[in-house]
């Protein structure tokens, strides 16, 4: 069966040692900084982006994703030793986690969150693997027209499904689109926006931009603060949860598994939405609704497991169609352009060992966590120790030399403090910068798309509709809008949306 | 409502300034036709989805509530942390790593609230050598090391 020849493809390459390493690498910091509130996976690739350049494609993408997923892990920890989410979407886990944990069920929390999350992982994983194949032979069939309205339909998705006003990220997108076409246009070898400045005519760096607008911002959310945590120390005895709480659990890990493969296909889609949904849909499904809260294990099994398949399966439009879900998605797209592979279909006939590759550590990597995590605790909580007073400079400095090792140009870094003051300015007017990353990315895609398939329909715009799969993308992006403009949807997405970074 | 959403209206005013200002920039650029679309057509299209958007912002803030609590960032804040990154900015290449990050970890350090000079210096000197070993042993990243007097 040619999954199975695919997967020994992928194993052969995950399982080389330098791989391993950069695998193990990636799963420990992105636990570590998924531990520490404040610096979250989007601003910790920003930074390591710079440095993969240098290694094989395959490894910098293994390591890079290892961040994303284990932040998952690390951030449950936090939640249920701290209740402080390491990552937003761990907020949910912060609900009934943490309550276990006051129980004095801390180890039992600990184990079913990791072991949920492997679950999640294999499956997912299985699932990408068997997914991904098929996905990738209709993204054969897209013209220009067709890939304009996917990233439309995927912009707007991602407009949709974040917090916060929809307009207002609507403007965000479009802004970014915009500061995406700084630099000189492709097609006509004119300079965009330059106003002058020879460092421009390459368009600003993107790496700077999103360490500018997320890393320094954090910092600045957090850096005059009192630093107050109340960490729930003392021995984590009993690690091994009850065969009740297994069987309680287990039910509730399939169900997020589920709701978390299918929720980040989607583009916009992810480990926040996938994490909240299973919540609500667990809460939903219990005899005891009112427990939640309380220390309800479902509560914690199904986010847990949710939003590790979540992440995961958020790969699958990256790798197939090269439509990154989210800002950080996109960043690891800039990775692999920045390695010369172009994202989309064709990755996977021309790079089988970069797709595979990756796909098999990822499986890889969960069972890493599963192993290192639950061991390791005690020294995640010593990391949440460090005063911030000393984490700040060293988040400052590390992104100044990332984003300086790129062009060795002290110009990026000063682009990086600009969009630092711009990202003080878009918090202070709750805008949220993600959908402006995302934007930035997608900018000259969208340009360049639009263009080509105006050029093939000589001029008539009517060509987004008259093609029915871009018309079918157009009318699920008209329909994601309506239904997440009617005024009982946009309650409940106030009541369950914290944010998103 | 008689208050307004502050926070929408100047974030309103803001896009569609900027929506503004990139529709005037691009009519500076040829504009081609629809088929054939000029380096001009793109950012116009851009530009005027901003400014609407930017209008429909500012005129629902009159009629919404501010959401949510304020953003902590706090504006000294801010100061330090883009003052930091651009003295680092300019530091670097007549300074050297070495320099650069003593001055810009310590200085920054010190100025967080539970801070003292002592353990501004400290960091300093920690980060230093950890960013030596790392980025400059480890992983050989070309960038100046020392001062270029």
């Amino acid at each position: 069966m040619e999954l199975l020849d695919h997967l020994l493809l992928g194993f052969s390459v995950a399982l080389s040692f330098q791989n391993l390493f950069y695998c193990f690498v990636g799963v420990l910091l992105g636990t570590a900084i998924g531990v520490l509130p404040g610096l979250g996976p989007l601003p910790t690739t920003a930074m390591l982006l710079p440095l993969t350049f240098t290694l094989e494609p395959t490894s910098a993408l293994i390591m890079l994703s290892g961040i994303y997923y284990g932040a998952q892990y690390g951030g449950s920890t936090t939640a249920i030793l701290v209740n402080l989410p390491g990552e937003s979407s761990s907020v949910v886990t912060c609900l009934d986690g943490y309550q276990m944990a006051r129980q004095g069920r801390a180890g039992p929390a600990l184990a079913i969150a990791a072991l949920g999350s492997f679950f999640a992982g294999t499956v997912t994983t299985l699932f990408i693997a068997g997914f991904a194949p098929a996905l990738a032979n209709i993204a054969f069939m897209f013209g220009p027209a067709e890939y304009f309205s996917l990233i439309v339909l995927g912009l707007i998705c991602a407009v949709m499904l974040a917090s916060g006003s929809i307009l207002k990220a609507l403007a965000m997108v479009v802004l970014g689109l915009t500061l995406g076409l700084v630099g000189t246009d492709v097609n006509s070898g004119a300079t965009r926006f330059t106003f002058g400045i020879l460092e421009l005519w390459d368009g600003l760096e993107f790496v700077a931009v999103a360490m500018g607008v997320f890393a320094f911002s954090e910092i600045m959310a957090n850096v005059m603060q009192k630093q107050d945590r109340q960490i729930l120390s003392g021995k984590i005895t009993n690690l091994w949860p009850s065969r009740k709480d297994l069987r309680r659990a287990a039910p509730a890990v399939v169900r997020g598994t589920l709701l978390g493969s299918i929720l980040g296909t989607l583009p916009g889609g992810g480990a926040v939405l996938s994490s909240f949904t299973s919540y609500a849909v667990e809460k939903k499904l219990s005899k005891t609704p009112e427990m939640f809260g309380k220390g309800m294990i479902e509560g914690l099994a199904g986010p847990e497991s949710a939003n590790n398949a979540g992440a995961q399966a958020s790969f699958i439009p990256m790798l197939t169609l090269g439509i990154p879900a989210n800002a950080l998605l996109a960043l690891l797209i800039g990775a692999m352009m920045i390695h010369d592979i172009q994202p989309g279909p064709q990755v996977m006939t021309k790079n089988p060992e970069l797709f595979w590759g990756l796909i098999a550590s990822m499986w890889l990597g969960n069972l890493m966590l599963v192993v290192l995590n639950l061991p390791l605790v005690g020294l995640w909580v010593k990391l949440l120790k460090v005063p911030y007073g000393v984490m700040f400079p060293a988040i400052i400095v590390f992104c100044c030399i990332g984003v300086y090792s790129i062009d060795n140009a002290s110009f990026d870094i000063l682009v990086a403090a600009g969009f630092g003051m711009l990202g003080f300015v878009f918090a202070k007017l709750k805008c949220e910068p993600a959908p402006l990353l995302l934007g930035f990315i997608l900018g000259p895609m969208v340009e360049e798309n639009f263009r080509r398939a105006m050029l093939l329909s000589h001029g008539n715009a009517m060509t987004f509709l008259d093609r029915p799969l871009s018309l079918a993308l157009l009318l699920v992006a008209l329909a994601v809008t309506i239904v997440v403009s009617l005024p009982h949807v946009r309650r409940r997405r106030g009541e369950v949306f914290v944010g998103d970074s | 409502m008689a208050i307004p959403n502050w926070r929408d209206l100047i974030a309103g005013a803001m896009f569609a300034a900027i929506g503004a200002g990139v529709v005037i920039i691009a009519l500076g650029y040829r504009l081609g036709s629809a088929a054939r679309m000029g380096p001009g057509f793109f950012p116009i299209m851009l530009g005027v989805l901003l400014v609407v958007l930017g209008i429909a912002i500012a005129a629902i803030s009159f009629r919404s509530s501010p959401e949510g609590e304020p953003a902590p960032h706090s504006f000294k804040g801010m100061l330090v942390v883009v003052g930091a990154v651009c003295l680092f900015a300019v530091m670097l290449d007549w300074a050297g790593l070495l320099l650069t990050v003593f001055v810009v970890a310590a200085g920054s350090s010190f100025m967080s609230p539970e801070s003292s000079a002592a353990k501004a210096l400290a960091t300093g000197a920690v980060l230093t050598a950890l960013c030596y070993g790392l980025f400059i042993w480890a992983l050989g990243v070309p960038m100046p090391v020392f001062p270029s007097i």
